[in-house]
């Protein structure tokens, strides 16, 4: 018995020397790893979602807080470059010497007139409910006035009379009113 | 981290993969006795512990012998579904044979393993899992899921059975001499 368990114990060393050198296919490795992708792809997809979504917020906030206030700058920039004589459609075409006369004196809306109606420009496209508008104050001469429909009893067509007019998002003169008591030079 | 994370995460996972796999791999191979099988059943082991990630209680023993364990449940499912196909035995046998050239040694390692391929799977796995994989008695008893005498008597009756298959082998092969 002890000379059959000193054979057996030889030949289990032998075996189990080479039974250690068994490798494992690597392909196993690899469907196993795999199957770990393919498993957590609804957790990996709600991190990166959650993610894309924040960023997507935190992008869209970013834009709109910094286009609303650049916006009616470069429409109040874009209207005091160009007098309403000069904007296409405006009603009736300014002559282009009023080009040289209009001057922007401000930019908000005046205090003194902000109680009186605007007076709709004849012939125009009226605004649009969500359509954005801007105030510019000009000096129009009566001729000016005449132009767009508004003829003036001038007491002398050398005075400019200040007006403010609403100018749409393309630029348009959409309504006007007078400045009140506003006859200079 | 615990284990069940360690589980979740895919570079633990990795890892825990590279540690146990060769010992999954080696028992599969001795209780099917078939590459293909045992990487399929290694494959099958990860892939049920991706699966079941909080299965593992390290209370209960190490994570080796749960994941032979489980091995064990796949093979032994796989043994029942291959009952209903006759193996190629001559062909499988010839296959295996040695030339003749061999050594008394390497013909008694030959037999021996035969010996163990024949073995009952309950003395097989033991055998497998103390003398050729080097488990601890405790492990082996997690492992196969009896207690520690079970596998020490299992252990002795399979160690008979091989001594004396090797014995009748060196027998027959005094005859033929």
């Amino acid at each position: 018995m002890n000379t059959r368990g000193t054979e057996l114990d030889r030949a289990m060393a032998i075996l189990a020397a080479e039974h250690s050198t068994a490798r494992t296919p690597v392909s196993v490795e690899q469907a196993v790893i795999a199957e770990f992708d393919s498993s957590r792809p609804r957790r990996r997809m709600g991190i990166a979602g959650a993610g894309a979504a924040i960023a997507a917020l935190l992008i869209a906030g970013a834009f709109v807080a910094r286009e609303r206030p650049s916006r009616s700058r470069a429409a109040a920039k874009t209207v005091a470059q160009q007098p309403p004589g000069l904007v296409k459609g405006a009603g009736p075409v300014m002559r282009p010497a009023l080009r040289k006369r209009a001057s922007v004196r401000h930019q908000n809306i005046p205090r003194e007139s902000a109680g009186e109606p605007f007076v709709a420009i004849p012939y125009t496209v009226p605004l649009a409910p969500d359509e954005r508008a801007a105030v510019v104050r000009l000096a129009l001469s009566p001729s000016a006035f005449a132009a767009v429909g508004f003829p003036l009893p001038a007491i002398d067509p050398g005075y400019d009379t200040l007006a403010d007019v609403l100018v749409g998002e393309d630029g348009r003169a959409h309504a006007i009113r007078i400045v009140a008591d506003s006859s200079f030079r | 981290m615990t284990c069940s994370e360690k589980i979740r995460d895919r570079e633990s996972f990795t890892a825990l993969y590279r540690t146990h796999h060769p010992v999954v791999f080696r028992f599969a191979l001795s209780m099917a006795g078939d590459r293909t099988v045992a990487a399929d059943v290694t494959q099958d082991v990860f892939v049920w512990l991706i699966h079941h990630p909080d299965r593992f209680d390290p209370a209960r023993g190490e994570l080796s012998s749960f994941l032979i364990g489980v091995a064990r449940k796949f093979l032994l499912r796989r043994a029942r579904s291959d009952l209903r196909l006759v193996p190629l035995d001559e062909g499988a046998r010839r296959a295996t044979e040695r030339p003749d050239d061999e050594d008394d040694e390497q013909k008694g390692v030959e037999a021996l393993r035969a010996a163990i391929a024949a073995l009952p799977p309950r003395y097989r796995e033991v055998v497998v899992l103390f003398d050729l994989e080097g488990l601890t008695y405790e492990e082996v008893a997690a492992a196969v899921g009896c207690a520690t005498g079970t596998v020490r008597s299992r252990l002795h009756r399979a160690r008979q059975f091989l001594a004396r298959k090797l014995e009748s082998q060196k027998q027959t092969l005094r005859c033929a001499v």
